[in-house]
């Protein structure tokens, strides 16, 4: 008997060689084991909390404790624990696993089947561990254990079939393994066994390693009992998953290719998998009824019954294929149909219109043999149906239609002005509202943004170490002071609208040295030089960049440490407004305190100022003396800015560069973009004359940009339209030029346009736009049809808000929106399937006069002649604009529709529901 | 059919009861139904992975059987309530327990179709009831600690909603299929529209959230047997955030609700609704008296309550909810009252539970609470934090926590740290007890 004892032991750990600890521990005798055991378990701690040790001698060193463990410690359970402690693993753990077999094995403890049995209920049944699962195997076969004593735990079974690696045939590889009788029972029940399945048999694999292949395959030998293995697959199927596990339990039906006779004895299990089944298993369920139903093996009362839940299922196609079969029954067995018949009601209540119809056809070819049980039923369920489809029932089955339940109109809701939030009162109260707009950047609301800003400035007026007092916790935490670089010849590589606040919070609270650094960056910014200005940002779009210079001026005004003025321009409505006799009260405030606004502010304030003329105020303006008083005079007196022009402009720009189709070069491909340019009335400037100005700037040092007016209507070029130009405060957008809204929604286009620009979002500026004031041009009716047609459903249902408060105003260009919408899709931009339910949502909340006006007005865009090939989706918007007709009555018809019926072209479909509106617009205008 | 794992019965713990033998009615729709909890307990739908089983938890209520479960994210709360008229056997006893939903359960409930019927028997028949000694509550149920905080939580959520939408099959069925099933973004809003509901993108009066509308999809399988969609949800302002909300598919003879978290990341385990009071007013002797009156009411009768503990209906009002912070009731919104359920819960563990009250109570034991008038300023470690508290008793706080949820998600530390100091320096305001650091009573 060799000796050993803890240092050597030790020593021989540390060298990290697993191997050297086997051979040592390998010979000694349970008493030195168990003398040693205390210390080995001991130094488990140290060597796992060791982090800072080299990577690859840790590893080894936690192998070989691992193996002086497994030969030291006694017991079943306490060997198990150590080999499953969970800080002992470093990703390669099990790689010992020789070492540990062999100073198991070289044990001779009675204990080793119970560890064995220990060990697999430890393995992991989510995730695979190979050499971990080889251990329990080796010990299962070391120890002997017989086909009944086998571990049969999830992470066995699993294990097992993972380490399947077959060199030929993998049903050969099966048929000679030794667990094979023993597993292969429990294999369908393993969670996890369905995704194996699916992967194995996955295309870039040869077909002879597919599990499904080899399962079926065994099963013709007769190695399998393949009835239970249909049972169980199918069992699977009906107990639901994950899809991918649920693929490979299809893969293995199919695979398994069942007989009639086979599928005839599981008519429940397929009956229930049609009804209730997962989406993508029902399908194969109503392949193998239908075709037990069409050698006549299929009683007729499973057909009813399963029928019946299947014309509920949401999926389109499982529908469609139910309502075929159903057909086929009825033309079959014309005395079967009345039963058939009392079942298609069901589909009535299907959602699309296309199957209504279908189901309607299906009534229009059978209602002769219909029953009087069936008639009432069918009957009652018509009612829920268009009325001219309802009328088509009555008439096939002979009868009278239904009475309707008349639907009160519903009212369009009166849009509900937005209040705004009581101004700031406290310094507490300023520090809580900085620190939330810190914490929930990027969705920055514009009141509590103006609202921040009116009190940081009125606070700044005050005792400014005071306000440093109070803002200091916040400042802290979010490390506003280290936005500003320490090197004063440090260029400022970004410019966004989060860090120009935080500027203007540390010109107000920062002490003298830090403030002087402030001011140089500042200058540089109010320069708009570009070696220590990011050039790019100031191509952003013209209200970012209004918004961005009115911070700025904020942070440039408060650096200046004589008394700053109050904010003027701090809006006084939900919308943005300002009320001009609350302007004329601030200018007086300023002129008897002897304070002059800041120019920027005074620009914006007079901005905000509503369409509406207002003499009182401008009476009242006209006895101000100060300059800024005089202006408001004047500009209450002209009434104000004129309005923008905001022009239509479809352009082919270069898109983004593509791999060619053989993958020899890059190359942009073209993109046609409908958006709108903006130019200041009077103004000839082109878009993105802003941006063409700075590099002027760098030059001529006494430059100073344009006005607030003229910001806003900057757009940048096509060409530079990136997702990050938005900057994130798009909400505050609309409050900066509350009167002339087109031009706001003109600089939005690009990004509702496109989504890969970005266009995820900023359609949830569309119901604030909405709100403010300016007539509705092609920027707003522009914006109002992206959004419709939006990809994200959060934008699309913004787009109905906002359209919902346009129509409640009485704003709602209606017409406009519909040609556009019609343009838009036929040029591609937008999908005829998003935009229908938008509409459909609008009508039904109490705007259908409205959302007829946009139908009637986009299909003689989308049919023929204007579109010779009408584009997807065209049939549901005319099955929307007859079910909208059908509640506002007194609809024009639409003259393309004739054409339509007439040339004979386009889907079936389409001349179906054309016919039908066709005629619902002919009652409708005779009825007028 | 169903394996209970021991509970709680009127008379006391037992290990696997039997609270019920019998027959559902409406077979398919029940074994849809009870495989729609089972789901849910199943899900995760924050941060998808799979998930180990869980078990949902069964009440009798003598009339009636309630199976409850959270999400694995914590973020879904389901409950299944069996009514009277779905109930067809025999009701042995009333009490709490719960249910293992395993694979080969969840097929036998999957075969159920058309005329199968669905014996239910909560409790093999071969074992006996046997009654233990020993406290009241014991930990038999193997509940995790979050479905513990969850279940108090949720109910004083929900008790904050009312009716705010009822739509018919459908309307309903269309609404729920209409709903975006992508994860991402920001909160939708139901708002009723005559007998539709439409989805709109930011709150206003009479909307309800539908935060996560994926989550959802569980009721997709039992909108064919649906009577009606009934929608629950607290008030809102144009400018609130977005809030919990509670969908009930009426059924025959049952009805199943799901109810959401505020955002597919929160779990209502963590949403601090049920600080106020534990932290707040002295009903604990209260809750104890009222506690001892319930017997697994499926609706308990506040009126009654009150003249059999001799408390005002307030002081019962009061008492229920804190009986609810150890989950000790529900709420149910369809009869809007509370009802009486047994959950594993220790009193002692209310603090290990509650993390921030603890953590509150720590910074007030430590001093490092300074009051000054109607301010208080809280210093953790380097960094200070200012509670601010307005003329009606209402708190703010400078910290991240507060300035992410301004308060919808329960008050942080440092709120709860300034209330009980305040609590401590005037005493006929508050419970001065509360004050004291738990350890040191």
């Amino acid at each position: 008997v060799s000796q050993l004892d803890w240092p050597a032991l030790r020593a021989l750990i540390d060298t990290g060689q697993a191997r050297l600890v086997a051979a040592a521990v390998e010979h000694l005798d349970e008493r030195q084991r168990r003398a040693l055991a205390a210390q080995v378990r001991a130094y488990a701690r140290p060597l796992a909390n060791d982090l800072k040790m080299d990577w690859w001698l840790r590893r080894g060193r936690i192998a070989a404790l691992r193996v002086a463990g497994a030969g030291c410690l006694s017991g079943a359970d306490a060997v198990a624990r150590w080999l499953t402690r969970q800080d002992l693993r470093t990703g390669d753990e099990w790689r010992a696993t020789t070492e540990m077999l062999l100073v198991l094995r070289a044990r001779q403890v009675p204990w080793l089947p119970e560890l064995t049995r220990r060990l697999a209920s430890r393995l992991p049944s989510d995730r695979w561990t190979d050499p971990q699962w080889r251990l329990v195997a080796d010990l299962a076969t070391s120890t002997g254990l017989g086909d009944l004593e086998l571990p049969t735990s999830d992470g066995f079974v699993l294990g097992w079939a993972q380490s399947q690696r077959p060199e030929g045939r993998l049903a050969d590889t099966l048929a000679a393994d030794p667990f094979f009788d023993a597993l292969a029972p429990h294999l369908l029940e393993v969670d996890g066994i369905g995704g194996l399945f699916a992967w194995s048999a996955s295309t870039w694999g040869p077909p002879e390693a597919s599990w499904p292949l080899a399962l079926a395959n065994l099963a013709a030998s007769g190695r399998l009992e393949r009835s239970r293995l249909l049972d169980r697959c199918l069992g699977r199927l009906l107990r639901g998953g994950p899809a991918a596990e649920l693929r490979g339990f299809l893969l293995l039906h199919q695979a398994l290719d069942s007989t009639l006779d086979e599928m005839a004895a599981r008519t429940g299990d397929y009956t229930r998998l049609l009804a209730d089944g997962p989406s993508q298993v029902a399908p194969a369920a109503q392949r193998a009824l239908r075709r037990l139903d069409d050698a006549g093996r299929l009683e007729p009362d499973r057909l009813l019954e399963v029928s019946r839940a299947v014309l509920f299922r949401p999926e389109r196609q499982l529908v469609r294929g139910q309502l075929s079969w159903l057909d086929a029954v009825a033309r079959r067995q014309p005395q079967r149909a009345g039963l058939v018949l009392a079942v298609v009601a069901v589909a009535f209540t299907q959602d699309s219109a296309e199957l209504q119809a279908r189901a309607v056809s299906l009534v229009a070819g059978h209602g002769r043999h219909a029953d009087a049980t069936a008639k009432t039923e069918l009957l009652d369920a018509a009612a829920s149906l268009p009325a001219d489809l309802t009328q088509r029932v009555a008439s096939a089955l002979g009868s009278q239609p239904p009475a309707r339940r008349p639907t009160p109109p519903l009212a369009l809701p009166a849009p509900v002005p937005r209040e705004l939030p009581a101004p700031i009162g406290s310094l507490a109260e300023l520090a809580e509202e900085l620190a939330a707009l810190l914490e929930g950047h990027p969705t920055v609301e514009p009141a509590a943004l103006e609202r921040l800003l009116a009190a940081l400035v009125a606070f700044a007026r005050g005792d400014r170490a005071d306000l440093a007092d109070g803002l200091d916790p916040v400042l802290a935490r979010y490390r506003v002071h280290s936005w500003l670089p320490t090197d004063p010849t440090a260029s400022v590589t970004f410019l966004n609208e989060l860090q120009q606040l935080g500027w203007a919070v540390l010109a107000a609270v920062a002490p003298p040295a830090k403030l002087r650094l402030l001011r140089g960056f500042m200058k540089a910014v109010r320069l708009g030089s570009e070696g220590r200005w990011h050039g790019a940002s100031l191509v952003a779009p013209g209200p970012r960049l209004a918004l961005l210079y009115r911070l700025h001026e904020i942070a440039a005004g408060l650096g200046q440490r004589s008394s700053a003025p109050l904010l003027v321009a701090t809006p006084s409505t939900g919308s943005g407004h300002l009320d001009p006799g609350e302007l004329v009260a601030r200018l007086e405030q300023a002129e008897a305190a002897g304070w002059e606004p800041w120019e920027r502010d005074l620009q914006q304030a007079l901005l905000r100022l509503p369409r509406a003329p207002d003499p009182a105020a401008a009476a009242r303006a006209r006895r101000l003396a100060t300059p800024a008083g005089q202006r408001l005079f004047a500009w209450l007196r002209d009434g104000g800015m004129a309005d923008p022009q905001v022009t239509r402009v479809v352009r082919t720009v270069r898109g983004r560069l593509r791999w060619s189709a053989d993958g020899s070069r890059l190359a942009a491909d073209e993109v046609v973009r409908v958006f709108a340019t903006v130019t200041p009335a009077g103004g000839s400037a082109k878009p993105g004359a802003f941006a063409a100005s700075l590099p002027a700037a760098r030059r001529l040092p006494p430059w100073r940009p344009p006005p607030q007016a003229a910001l806003l209507c900057e757009l940048p070029r096509p060409e530079r339209w990136e997702r990050w130009l938005l900057g994130g405060w798009e909400r505050c957008w609309p409050a900066l030029l509350p009167s002339h809204r087109d031009a706001v929604a003109a600089q939005l286009l690009p990004w509702l346009a496109d989504p890969s620009a970005g266009g995820r979002g900023a359609g949830q500026v569309l119901p604030a736009l909405a709100e403010t004031d300016g007539p509705v041009g092609p920027g707003l009716s522009l914006a109002l049809a992206y959004g419709l047609g939006a990809r994200d459903p959060v934008d699309r249902a913004a787009a109905v808000d906002a359209l919902l408060v346009l129509a409640g105003r009485h704003q709602l260009q209606g017409p406009a929106l519909g040609v556009e919408l019609a343009a838009l899709v036929s040029l591609g931009r937008l999908q005829v399937g998003r935009v229908v339910p938008a509409l459909r949502d609008a009508a039904r909340a109490g705007a259908p006069a409205e959302v007829w006006a946009i139908a009637s007005a986009a299909i003689p865009g989308l049919v023929p002649p204007a579109a010779p090939r009408p584009p997807r989706g065209v049939p549901d918007l005319l099955s929307l604009a007859a079910e909208v007709a059908g509640v506002t009555g007194g609809c024009h018809p639409i003259p393309e529709l004739a054409a339509i019926t007439r040339r004979g072209g386009g889907s079936s479909r389409l001349r179906t529901e054309s016919l039908r509106l066709q005629q619902l617009l002919g009652e409708s205008s005779a009825r007028a | 059919l169903l394996q209970t794992s021991g509970g709680v019965t009127v008379a006391g713990p037992a290990a696997n009861p039997r609270f019920f033998t019998g027959f559902l009615a409406g077979a398919e729709q029940a074994a849809a139904a009870l495989l729609a909890v089972a789901n849910v307990a199943q899900a995760r739908y924050y941060q998808p992975q799979r998930v180990g089983l869980r078990d949902p938890v069964v009440t009798c209520n003598g009339d009636r059987l309630r199976f409850e479960s959270f999400s694995g994210c914590g973020g879904v709360y389901a409950r299944l309530d069996v009514l009277s008229e779905a109930l067809d056997g025999e009701v042995h006893d009333r009490g709490t327990t719960n249910v293992d939903v395993n694979g080969p359960l969840r097929e036998a409930l999957a075969r159920i179709g058309g005329a199968d019927p669905l014996h239910l028997a909560v409790g093999p028949d071969e074992l006996a009831v046997t009654t233990l000694n020993g406290p009241l509550v014991e930990k038999k149920v193997p509940l995790p600690e979050r479905w513990l905080r969850g279940f108090a939580e949720v109910q004083v959520i929900a008790a904050g909603f009312d009716l705010r939408a009822e739509l018919a099959a459908p309307e309903g069925r269309r609404f729920l299929r209409s709903l975006p099933r992508g994860a991402r973004g920001p909160a939708l809003w139901a708002v009723p529209a005559g007998r539709w509901l439409r989805l709109a993108s930011r709150p206003m009066p009479g909307a309800v959230c539908v935060p996560g509308p994926q989550r959802l999809a569980t009721l997709e399988p039992l909108l064919r047997h649906a009577r009606a969609l009934r929608v629950y949800g607290p008030v809102v302002g144009p400018a609130s955030p977005p809030s919990a909300s509670a969908w009930e598919l009426v059924l025959d003879g049952m009805r199943l609700l799901l109810t959401l978290s505020p955002e597919p990341y929160r779990g209502f385990s963590g949403e601090g609704a049920v600080l106020e009071a534990l932290a707040g007013d002295d009903v604990e002797a209260d809750a104890d008296l009222v506690g001892a009156l319930l017997a697994f009411e499926p609706r308990v009768e506040v009126d009654l309550l009150a003249e059999r503990s001799g408390l005002s209906t307030a002081q019962v009002l009061a008492a229920l909810g804190q009986l609810g912070t150890a989950g000790r009731v529900g709420y149910d919104l369809a009869e809007a009252a509370y009802f009486h359920r047994e959950l594993p819960y220790d009193a002692a563990r209310v603090e290990a539970m509650n993390p921030r009250l603890a953590n509150a109570r720590a910074l007030v034991a430590a001093g490092a609470v300074r009051l000054d008038g109607e301010l208080a300023t809280v210093t953790v470690g380097d960094r200070s934090h200012r509670v601010r508290f307005d003329g009606d008793g209402a708190a703010a706080c400078t910290c991240s926590w507060w300035a992410r949820y301004r308060g919808g998600r329960g008050k942080c530390k440092h709120v709860l740290a300034a209330e009980l100091a305040r609590a401590g320096q005037f005493p006929g305001r508050d419970d001065p007890v509360a004050a004291v650091p738990a350890g040191e009573r």
